[in-house]
């Protein structure tokens, strides 16, 4: 099995690029995708065709009071061409009593600016009324009724909900992707005749089974662990405290995934089918299982219900709640079970077609 | 040459699997696409009201009561009293927050349910049969008077629980009752201020944030977005399963039995180009079609609509059958069919994600527009984007060209590295 095993890194040594390319890729997309959207500012362009310059300026200081967006003031020309090259989904167009937006495309933040822009430009104008009709008296701005929100989730570290998914989601994605494509290699072998070189050799079939897995398997961890890692000490991501909950449920999504990959090969054989199928099926189960959009923002329960299959769903899970919810193992031992049946399921049904097939 | 497009099409009629694959499966994912994301309509989520359960333990009687007593202890006259419990039952928060939780605007957000008490409220919390849970506390009234005519610090706090901070379901009710404080404070300062005379207002707040689109079209919908950029990332995968199976065709000697014939060997090169370009089309067409009729995609839109769409759509193709054929001389050249492997497992998702099939790019910065429209797939995606909003035909002209020059450069790379001799 330790020879099976050793081969595999040998030929991995032999032609490293592949892997070291998926590996490298995750780290760039996750952090493009995740790094932005930890401390996320929401830049929003605005422009106004009846204030003057300076008028503008003022408005995009007291829209500035917040910390979550950014206003910058443009023209219409810059934001129109921005807009027609796709570089901006949508713009702020400010006027003496109404503010409207141009939008090219559909944005999932248009609300939340929003509500921001309507308080300030009500606040502005209804100030401004008062000093009209009132010169001699000044205003300040109390509060008389506060709202104190609680969650029932005590979110422990200083990251949000929303980044620990999408760099869950993400990583979860890719290693999926990378072992799926790894185990391609096993249809290669098949296709050139060294499995069944190794088949005849003293080697039980099962040592081989366990060596070619065990290596897609540390393969896998590796490169969940290598990008954590880089997360953690690069780009100050922080995972809580939890580090034996992240490894055993890392350790269990890449278990399911390199079962996922047996069922895959069992079933289609061929390299060149395959390059095609495996990144269907890693998208799908990516889009199903959350990893792109949030699934809170799915109302049909059917597809609500395949999510409940797909192992990203639970990985997912299972990390967001050792990253921000400080679960220990015993926690979340629920989804991880989750990620072990179907791991097994999958393996079950991929060995028996594999071998079946013969 | 002809009969090297005839032996392509026989070859895959016979080995129907795989092309079929590559045709059929990515209206998977468009499939799921339409039943995840085609009920979000643009800028609101299409979701079910939330089930919010609203708590009044506060008593205005109680609170006004004690608030004269208040009053009285400071020595304030019995007729300014009686004025200001009049003044103060108008100014009542609680009551206008009551409005505006049971306004028919909010009724298709939030399902109000004012049958709880705390305990319950926190029960149905935990499972999931409320959302939210909105408190108004004992003396609340009380607090807030309190806090406005003895310029005090204010002890008036609406309790609010949600299940967890950054659910969508918990930031849009919180978002209602943040909106509702903010106008509530702002408006008793100005009371304050003004000390109780109204200040006319003129502005209407229904031209406060009107949506214009900007173009003569529709705004893309996060829907139509998706399936674009899904197709413009499959259509990748043709290139490289074209160039894998020109390789396969190199190992299984084929090629050496076509060389052989005396068929020029760029005719060869050429031939994959073609089989590129029609297998695209191909995808495409049905990827667009089957989309539109299952899902709208693209209903509403004009014959003009069509045929630009069929424009921007064969360019695409033919910068695919570039890439095709740029990937097939390769793996000839250095008898290695790595290429495939590396562009069909690394190269794709790279430029997937450059030009936005995978998210909407230009959220990260500009700049990465700028870097997608650099790659094949990026350009033709925002020349779909630009028809979905409505330019015409001149306005994307600009990345038609960019594309058609891609195509160029791949095929001519191609015709150069693809191996003239010792083709046996």
């Amino acid at each position: 099995m330790w020879s099976v095993f050793n081969l595999q890194w040998l030929r991995l040594k032999r032609e490293p690029i592949l892997v070291l390319s998926f590996i490298t890729m995750t780290i760039l997309f996750v952090f493009f995708i995740g790094g932005t959207q930890g401390e996320q500012t929401i830049t929003v362009q605005t422009f106004s065709d009846q204030l003057t310059e300076s008028e503008l300026d003022e408005w995009i200081d007291d829209l500035n009071d917040g910390n979550h967006f950014e206003f910058e003031a443009s023209d219409r020309a810059t934001i129109e061409n921005q807009l027609q090259m796709s570089q901006i989904t949508y713009a702020l167009e400010l006027n003496h009593d109404h503010y409207q937006y141009l939008v090219g495309q559909d944005s999932f933040f248009i609300n939340a600016v929003n509500q921001h822009v309507e308080q300030v430009y009500r606040t502005k104008l209804r100030i401004r009324e008062m000093a009209q009709q009132f010169p001699d008296r000044s205003i300040e701005l109390k509060n008389y009724l506060t709202i104190e929100s609680e969650s029932l989730a005590n979110s422990v570290s200083n990251s949000n909900e929303e980044g620990a998914h999408i760099v869950s989601g993400m990583t979860l994605y890719f290693a999926l992707y990378t072992v799926l494509f790894g185990m391609m290699n096993i249809a290669v072998e098949k296709r050139t005749g060294t499995w069944d070189r190794l088949i005849i050799t003293p080697l039980k079939k099962s040592s081989i089974y366990v060596g070619q897995l065990l290596h897609y398997f540390s393969l896998g961890v590796l490169q969940i662990g290598i990008c954590f890692v880089i997360f953690d000490q690069l780009l100050n991501y922080h995972f809580g405290d939890q580090y034996l909950s992240i490894l055993v449920t890392v350790m269990a999504f890449i278990f399911a995934s390199v079962a996922l990959g047996m069922l895959i090969i069992a079933l289609i054989n061929s390299p060149q089918q395959l390059q095609a199928v495996i990144p269907i099926v890693s998208t799908a189960f990516a889009m199903l299982g959350g990893a792109f959009w949030p699934l809170e923002l799915v109302t049909n329960n059917f597809l609500i219900a395949l999510a409940k299959i797909t192992p990203i769903y639970y990985g997912i899970k299972a990390l967001k709640d050792a990253m921000l919810y400080n679960a220990r193992v015993i926690d979340i031992l629920q989804p991880i079970s989750m990620l072990l049946l179907m791991g097994v399921l999958f393996m079950g049904i991929g060995l028996n077609l594999m071998e079946r097939t013969k | 040459m002809w009969n090297l497009i005839k032996k392509d099409f026989l070859t895959i009629s016979r080995d129907r699997s795989e092309f079929l694959i590559l045709l059929v499966m990515p209206m998977v994912l468009i499939t799921i696409l339409g039943f995840a994301l085609g009920s979000i309509m643009f800028g609101t989520v299409d979701m079910d009201p939330i089930p919010v359960a609203l708590i009044i333990e506060n008593d205005l009687e109680q609170d006004l009561e004690q608030f004269r007593k208040d009053l009285t202890a400071e020595g304030i006259p019995e007729q300014a009293i009686e004025q200001m419990i009049i003044n103060a039952e108008e100014i009542d928060p609680v009551a206008s927050l009551e409005t505006v939780l049971r306004s028919p605007e909010l009724s298709d957000m939030i399902d109000l349910k004012e049958n709880y008490d705390q305990e319950q409220a926190e029960e149905a919390l935990t499972t999931d049969e409320v959302l939210a849970v909105i408190t108004i506390p004992e003396q609340f009234s009380y607090h807030t008077l309190f806090a406005f005519y003895f310029e005090e610090e204010t002890e008036a706090d609406i309790g609010l629980f949600v299940q967890d901070h950054e659910q969508i379901q918990a930031t849009i009710v919180e978002g209602i009752l943040t909106s509702f404080s903010d106008q509530y404070n702002l408006e008793l300062s100005i009371a304050f201020a003004t000390e109780g005379e109204t200040v006319e207002t003129t502005i209407s707040e229904e031209n406060f944030g009107t949506i214009t689109h900007f173009s003569t079209g529709k705004p893309v919908s996060a829907f139509q977005y998706y399936t674009i950029g899904m197709a413009v990332m499959f259509a990748l995968y043709v290139a490289s399963t074209v160039s894998s199976n020109a390789f396969k065709e190199k190992k299984n000697h084929m090629f050496a039995r076509l060389m052989m014939t005396g068929e020029r060997p760029l005719n060869y090169l050429l031939s994959k180009v073609i089989s590129a370009v029609i297998l695209t089309l191909v995808q495409l067409t049905i990827l667009f079609i089957a989309s539109t009729l299952l899902f709208q995609t693209f209903t509403g839109t004009s014959v003009e609509f069509w045929v630009s769409l069929a424009i921007i759509s064969f360019v695409f193709s033919l910068v695919i059958g570039g890439l095709a054929a740029f990937m097939t001389a390769i793996a000839i050249q250095f008898n290695n069919d790595a290429i495939s492997g590396f562009f069909s497992g690394g190269a794709v998702v790279i430029f997937a994600f450059l030009g936005g099939s995978l998210s909407p790019i230009e959220q990260f910065s500009p700049l990465m527009r700028e870097l997608g429209n650099l790659t094949p797939n990026g350009a033709m995606m925002t020349a779909y984007l630009q028809l979905i909003q409505g330019f015409n035909i001149n306005d994307f002209l600009p990345m038609i060209y960019r594309v058609l020059l891609m195509a160029v450069l791949f095929i001519s790379l191609a015709v150069a590295i693809f191996p003239k001799r010792r083709l046996i």
